[in-house]
């Protein structure tokens, strides 16, 4: 059976590259807009990873990673935040909200799904 | 009307921060010695006219851009998913083909089959022959069978003669040889029973000589037919597998063919994707302009509102630095500032794993 993924990204053109590069993999998409429809897209199905931007109107990505680690039904769902900020310092405040992996883009698709392949759940 | 302070050259090849010191320290020989270096009459109205125009513009760019990357990434997105099925559909169809004519699965393939065909044909016409051997071996058996024949007729021949000497002898002997007369009656019709079971044979022998003789004409024919038969297709076998030979030399460049260009198309569509994303790029540093023409709007109205000639130009700066995402950005501030520090910057398109 397919594998979830939801990303999440304020950029359409983004999310749909991203989709696609996904897809083309084998595996499901939900995406979401921001922050806050990302976590209403977490409805109790299992997502097996999320992927998600940083600067996001609404709710920018660092909180929502936090509000997700809150969530019993997805705190250990890992999550890899793939966006513009390239400075360490930020990087470094996603690893503490939870975010098990950094991609500055514009992101390469045999990198990404390299990556995705390790970070998926079973 | 509110005059403010406008650095408008760069006569001394300052930096922009370095003239910006100047400026906030009341000046120095630059300014003093520069009468249109304190104040540009109508700056006020060019700020407030122009910095919402271009943050409207920029944003309006910023809009456009987005509409049209987006609509050009489902255009090659649609492409891309199409072309993947159609060169996935190709390549099974090929590699079908291939598989089922090389019949790799068993380990035989198309010529192994046809000349397995070959020689059953073969062995038939071989089987056929043995059997024509046997049949012809038949005819010196009836041939002896023949002259056997013709001995018991001899002998009954010579049966019936003593038989009948027999029967004289006997009637010469008188009522005494009455019985050994009957004895030579009976050996007389045994040997004319004889005569006529060998007079049979040998019919039947000519019978069956005449038919040795036929059936081995017919085989002969036969066997003719079959070696014509075994020789057409053994042709027609070469025939078909020289043009399988070639459909699969063709197919298999077919295969080679699609399978480069299937690697090439991945490639474009992944170089497609990469450039693609600049859209989002651009968007976050044109939106970033676009807010810090915002922020310097206001910070210009309430300059105006409180009545001071010189911008708290910092905070403002502050907030612009803080809304940088990109490397490029924090870069050409540092250009612009003549900073020739570093920042660590994690690399674009590689993986941290945190």
């Amino acid at each position: 059976m397919a594998k979830t993924i939801l990303i999440v990204d304020d950029s359409s053109s983004v999310r749909i590259v991203l989709a696609t590069t996904l897809k083309s993999a084998g595996y499901n998409v939900i995406d979401a807009v921001d922050g806050e429809d990302g976590l209403s897209k977490l409805t109790g199905e299992k997502i097996h990873l999320i992927i998600s931007d940083v600067n996001m109107p609404k709710m920018d990505g660092i909180t929502m990673v936090k509000k997700i680690k809150a969530m019993p039904k997805y705190k250990f769902t890992p999550i890899c935040m793939l966006t513009t900020e390239s400075e360490e310092s930020k990087m470094k405040a996603g690893k503490m909200a939870g975010a098990k992996a950094w991609i500055v883009k514009p992101f390469q698709p045999a990198v990404l799904l390299s990556a995705v392949e390790k970070l998926v759940l079973p | 009307m509110m005059l403010l302070p406008v650095d408008i050259g760069d006569s001394k090849g300052l930096t922009g921060r370095e003239r910006y010191d100047n400026l906030l320290n009341g000046g120095d020989d630059e300014f003093e010695n520069n009468p249109r270096a304190h104040t540009t009459i109508g700056l006020n109205e060019l700020c407030e006219t122009a910095f919402p125009v271009w943050s409207r513009q920029i944003n309006s760019t910023t809009e456009m851009l987005e509409m049209e990357i987006t609509d050009i990434s489902v255009a090659i997105s649609t492409m891309a998913e199409e072309i993947s099925t159609t060169m996935a559909i190709c390549a099974n169809v090929v590699a079908e083909i291939v598989d089922r004519t090389e019949d790799r699965r068993d380990g035989s393939d198309v010529r192994e089959k046809m000349q397995a065909v070959a020689d059953a044909l073969q062995s038939t016409v071989e089987t056929r022959s043995t059997l024509l051997d046997d049949v012809k071996a038949l005819g010196p058996l009836t041939s002896g069978l023949e002259v056997m024949a013709n001995d018991v007729m001899e002998i009954s021949t010579q049966t019936k003669l003593l038989a009948l000497n027999a029967t004289i002898e006997a009637a010469r002997a008188g009522e005494a040889g009455k019985g050994f007369g009957v004895v030579a009656s009976e050996v007389r019709a045994l040997a004319m029973r004889s005569a006529e079971i060998a007079e049979a044979m040998v019919t039947s022998s000519t019978d069956i000589q005449e038919k040795i003789c036929h059936t081995q004409m017919s085989a002969d024919e036969a066997a003719e037919v079959e070696g014509k038969l075994v020789d057409t297709s053994n042709q027609h076998m070469s025939s078909i597998l020289s043009v399988h030979d070639t459909t699969m030399e063709n197919l298999l460049t077919a295969l080679g063919e699609l399978q480069s260009i299937d690697v090439k198309y991945k490639q474009s569509v992944s170089d497609a994707i990469i450039a693609l994303q600049f859209q989002d790029r651009v968007g976050q540093i044109l939106n970033n302009v676009s807010q810090s023409c915002d922020g310097g709007l206001a910070v210009l109205v309430e300059s105006i509102e409180n009545n001071t000639r010189a911008i708290d130009f910092e905070p403002w700066l502050e907030q612009m630095h803080a809304r940088f995402t990109t490397a490029e950005e924090r870069q050409n501030l540092r250009n612009f500032m003549g900073d020739d520090s570093t920042t660590n910057e994690v690399v674009a398109g590689e993986v941290s794993f945190l």
